[in-house]
């Protein structure tokens, strides 16, 4: 058992899991493993605390299979955060770096509210793309392109592209220092 | 879960459905973030690094996942489906017919 304590497993092993997880949730619920949906209905679900009208007047609201809930995505998302939790107790594998990496404070100065700026205009960014293209990494980079879904191939064919070029703008100076 | 099923179910078993389906999603994300956390990819070092094409883990993980889940859902399509192999006339390549019987 204590397999479950190392710091980090191959990531072949964790891919081939991750696979076979898939497996499981097509057969079980027919559902992709996918994160960002979750998000999407959080924000729906708030919108309609506040005014509920909306669901009378917006069609997004009453489609049956798309209608947002505390559903299995939503779930999923709670589980995300308990099982990686989980994993890094389990191990003692903490972050050291008080929230500031060290690519990041390189180019962009050792201020803890300008890297948490950054990041939550970055996953701002990030949650748009993604539910534009109704998916994320997982949702289409893993459960789509594994079904041979077109979108989900079109969408890696861009967005890996565009990650790299984003990146190496941004870091591209630097990066043989830290990484 | 068919469509059927969530059409016009009597109201005490449709919430016994939505419990078991959010049960599920949690035991499915408690695995996968046990798993993304193994494989190291909630990391800034680790993404960044694949970004900047100086550690290939995250398209490791990536790539092993895609190929493992193509193999189920192959299987799950062929179950409902009943696919067959046939070898083709054109190259010799083997194609996965799909008859058409519905979902």
């Amino acid at each position: 058992m204590n397999i479950l304590l190392y710091k980090a497993w191959s990531p072949y092993t964790v891919g081939g899991l991750i696979g076979l997880l898939s497996w499981f949730a097509f057969a079980t619920v027919d559902k992709p493993l996918g994160i960002t949906t979750a998000f999407e209905h959080t924000a729906a679900l708030s919108i309609q605390a506040v005014a509920p009208q909306i669901t009378h007047t917006n069609t997004y609201y009453t489609d049956p299979d798309k209608k947002p809930q505390i559903g299995w995505e939503w779930m999923l998302v709670v589980g995300v955060f308990i099982g990686a939790f989980l994993s890094s107790k389990l191990s003692a594998d903490r972050s050291t770096d008080n929230g500031v990496p060290a690519l990041w404070a390189q180019r962009f100065g050792p201020s803890a509210s300008k890297r948490f700026a950054g990041a939550f205009l970055g996953a701002a960014v990030m949650m748009f793309g993604a539910r534009l293209a109704q998916g994320c990494t997982s949702g289409h980079g893993i459960s789509g392109v594994l079904q041979l879904a077109v979108s989900s191939w079109i969408f890696v064919a861009v967005f890996v592209p565009a990650a790299l070029l984003t990146a190496f703008v941004l870091y591209g100076k630097v990066r043989h220092e830290h990484v | 879960m068919s469509q059927n099923e969530a059409a016009a179910p009597p109201q005490n078993e449709k919430a016994q459905t939505q419990t078991h389906q959010r049960l599920l999603g949690l035991l499915f994300g408690i695995a996968f973030g046990f798993l993304l956390q193994k494989g190291g990819v909630g990391q800034y070092e680790v993404l960044m690094g694949a970004l900047l094409l100086r550690d290939i883990t995250v398209f490791k993980i990536i790539l092993s996942a895609i190929l493992v889940g193509m193999v189920g859902v192959f299987v799950h399509v062929c179950l409902q489906r009943d696919c067959s192999l046939r070898s083709s006339r054109m190259r010799g390549h083997f194609h996965v017919v799909a008859k058409a019987s519905p979902i």
